[in-house]
């Protein structure tokens, strides 16, 4: 029988409906009110993700670790829940936290307005205005939290099996129509189901395990898992972390066996101001994305004295224990902290986020200490060298940005190119559409003037022409045979470059 | 008008108001603290405080009624929840009920502090405001 999601908004009338199909089938019951709980139980304060939702969180919340940490134990939680028996689970978005296990039934609720409006009103005692304008702001936050965890979109149907329509059908008659449905073959356990559900919930608790270890909390860390065998990939600049991860790990249910792995695609990107909102790191992103990669921030400021301290690192989280003990009131150490580390720490965050980071730290002092601090231990797979000598002007600043290009690629080892040529490289415009057009036109030229003028060319290559003018020959394939495989090779990378393969 | 803000903390948890009292009196605050909400608003029906600060999971009386009790009786208070059980749905219902600001629990007293400083902006305070400043700058 299948784990079956219920999805709704609150107030939607999903809880009841899950809670009735859970009676009527005899499956257990489970809440997102539950997951929260456990997660909180664990020191993962799910409060400062929901309230991010609402305002714009404190600089110093670094949400994308706790974001991995929250799901994680909600994956951890429902696989349990459901390795014991049949479930049936109410929350949000669920449904989003098992991909590749078929044995899920997924229901979007659609709630019936005048009724819901009638339970906030009876529920908060606000007013029948205040409460519609209550009902609009949580349906974009709980959007926004969806977004935000899932990177998915709550309306897109196609992430559901069935929509549950409650202006049309009865919670009653729904939760009947529902039994039927869990009934089909279609979502039935299989084999590789079960296996793909052990896989998830081996790697949500391997994930758990090194979240709550102060040692590898803020480790940059990927976890995955393959019939019983974890792999965990640690970034090259977090080598310390590989000793400590099978002890952490050693106790760990279903592992047949732990292998720790250096990732291997890296990309460094040396900068003297980091910000979030920056177009360079949506492109850095995107490069990251398509490579499979991870980014490490190194933030470089040459004006400054050698000495000069790093960025402060993250945060790793309060034990569970230690809230309790100060009632969630941490102690007031008065942070002082530049804007601009502010904005590195939130780039990094949002790398984190992306599951991209490859960590952060900060330099000082001419290009020599710039180039020791690039560990040469790591093979990286890019360089790029961002906004650097800000103080400068702009002549200057140009020119020393691109002496510092050539000494790093002199030096580090790796390619390294300008992070402005970044975008260049992989934007996909008007020009690059001229370019694609221009190159198509001019391949289908060439092989239309080869193929109508065949008799010409076999006479230059060996007919009596050739006979006369035996230099034609070469002098026709010196010409042609490059003009085509440089055509070809333009075409091509255009092409591939609008797939997103290049 | 006195230049010291008035402000209420009360919650359940008695380390709560031991920790947020020095640091919110180092500001200019003057702060009486309560683990319990009957008395608190006792103390709110007798005198007027600028802030409230109020945790919301509480038993007896929940943060959302405190908050009503003390906007029916002074309309012009600001009400700031705090609460580590914190969802959507409480923070858009308690902003809906006039809260002036929601704070998920764990919080370091800085981030309580910017948002006193905010408030008491919004009353004319400006000493606690610059105190506020002074303290992170």
């Amino acid at each position: 029988m299948p784990i079956i999601f219920i999805c709704s908004v609150p107030f939607g009338g999903g809880e009841r409906l899950a809670r009735s199909l859970a009676d009527k089938l005899g499956y257990a019951y489970l809440s997102r009110e539950d997951v929260v709980a456990r997660a909180n139980d664990c020191g993962i304060p799910v409060g400062k993700l929901e309230v991010a939702m609402v305002k714009k969180p404190a600089w110093r919340e670094r949400l994308g670790r706790l974001k991995e940490r929250y799901l994680a134990v909600a994956t951890s939680t429902i696989c349990e829940k459901a390795a014991a028996g049949n479930l049936v689970y109410y929350g949000r978005s669920g449904h989003f936290l098992l991909p590749g296990v078929t044995h899920v039934l997924r229901v979007r609720v659609i709630p019936e307005p005048s009724q819901r409006l009638d339970t906030v009103v009876q529920r908060t005692k606000l007013s029948r205005e205040r409460a519609v304008g209550f009902l609009d702001e949580i349906d974009a936050d709980i959007r926004a939290w969806v977004q935000f965890v899932h990177g998915a979109q709550m309306d897109d149907l196609h992430r559901y099996d069935f929509v549950v329509n409650l202006e049309n059908i009865s919670i009653e008659n729904a939760a009947v129509a529902l039994c039927g449905i869990a009934d089909l073959p279609d979502f039935r356990p299989t084999p590789a189901s079960r296996r793909a559900m052990d896989e998830r919930l081996l790697q949500a608790r391997a994930r758990i395990k090194l979240a709550l270890d102060e040692r590898t909390a803020d480790g940059d860390l990927t976890v995955r898992s393959n019939d019983g065998v974890v792999t965990i990939t640690y970034m090259p600049s977090q080598a310390s972390l590989a000793p400590v991860i099978p002890e952490i790990l050693r106790d760990l249910p279903g592992c047949r066996e732990l292998r720790c792995t250096v990732a291997t695609t890296n990309v460094l990107w040396i900068q003297e101001e980091f910000r979030a909102d920056a177009e360079t790191l949506a492109q850095v992103n995107e490069l990251a994305r398509r490579w499979g990669a991870a980014v490490e921030l190194l933030r470089y400021r040459p004006d400054e004295p050698e000495e000069a301290p790093c960025a402060p690192v993250p945060q790793a989280p309060v034990p569970a224990a230690k809230l309790a003990a100060d009632g969630g009131v941490e102690d007031d150490v008065v942070e002082i902290v530049a804007a601009s580390d502010r904005a590195f720490h939130d780039t990094l965050d949002t790398l984190v986020q992306a599951g991209r980071s490859g960590g952060g730290h900060a330099v000082a002092g001419s290009r020599e200490r710039l180039l020791s601090a690039i560990n040469p231990a790591i093979q990286y797979s890019l360089v790029l060298v961002g906004d650097v000598y800000l103080k400068k002007g702009s002549a200057a600043r140009t020119r020393m940005t691109r002496e510092l290009t050539q000494f790093l690629a002199e030096h580090a080892r790796a390619p390294v190119i300008p992070a402005a040529d970044l975008g260049a490289k992989l934007r996909f415009g008007p020009a690059q559409v001229a370019k694609l057009a221009t190159t198509v036109v001019l391949t289908a030229a060439l092989y239309a003037l080869v193929f109508t003028h065949q008799d010409l060319l076999l006479d230059v290559l060996g007919g009596p022409f050739h006979n006369l003018h035996p230099w034609g020959a070469v002098l026709l394939v010196a010409v042609l045979a490059p003009l085509a495989a440089g055509l070809n090779a333009g075409v091509t990378s255009s092409v591939l470059r609008l797939l997103k393969l290049d | 008008m006195n230049d010291r803000l008035q402000v209420l903390v009360l919650d359940d948890e008695p380390i709560v108001g031991k920790r947020l009292q020095p640091a919110l009196a180092k500001v200019g605050c003057d702060v009486e603290v309560f683990d319990a909400p009957r008395p608190a608003l006792e103390r709110v029906a007798a005198k007027r405080f600028n802030v409230v600060v109020t945790d919301i999971r509480m038993d007896d009386v929940d943060g959302i009624e405190v908050l009503e009790k003390v906007l029916e009786q002074w309309p012009e208070t600001k009400v700031i929840m705090i609460t580590g059980y914190a969802t959507v749905e409480l923070a858009r219902e308690a902003m809906a009920k006039g809260a002036f600001d929601f704070i998920a629990k764990p919080f370091k007293p800085q981030e309580l502090r910017d948002v006193i400083a905010k408030a008491a902006e919004a009353l004319g305070f400006a000493a606690i405001s610059r105190a506020v400043e002074g303290v992170t700058s």
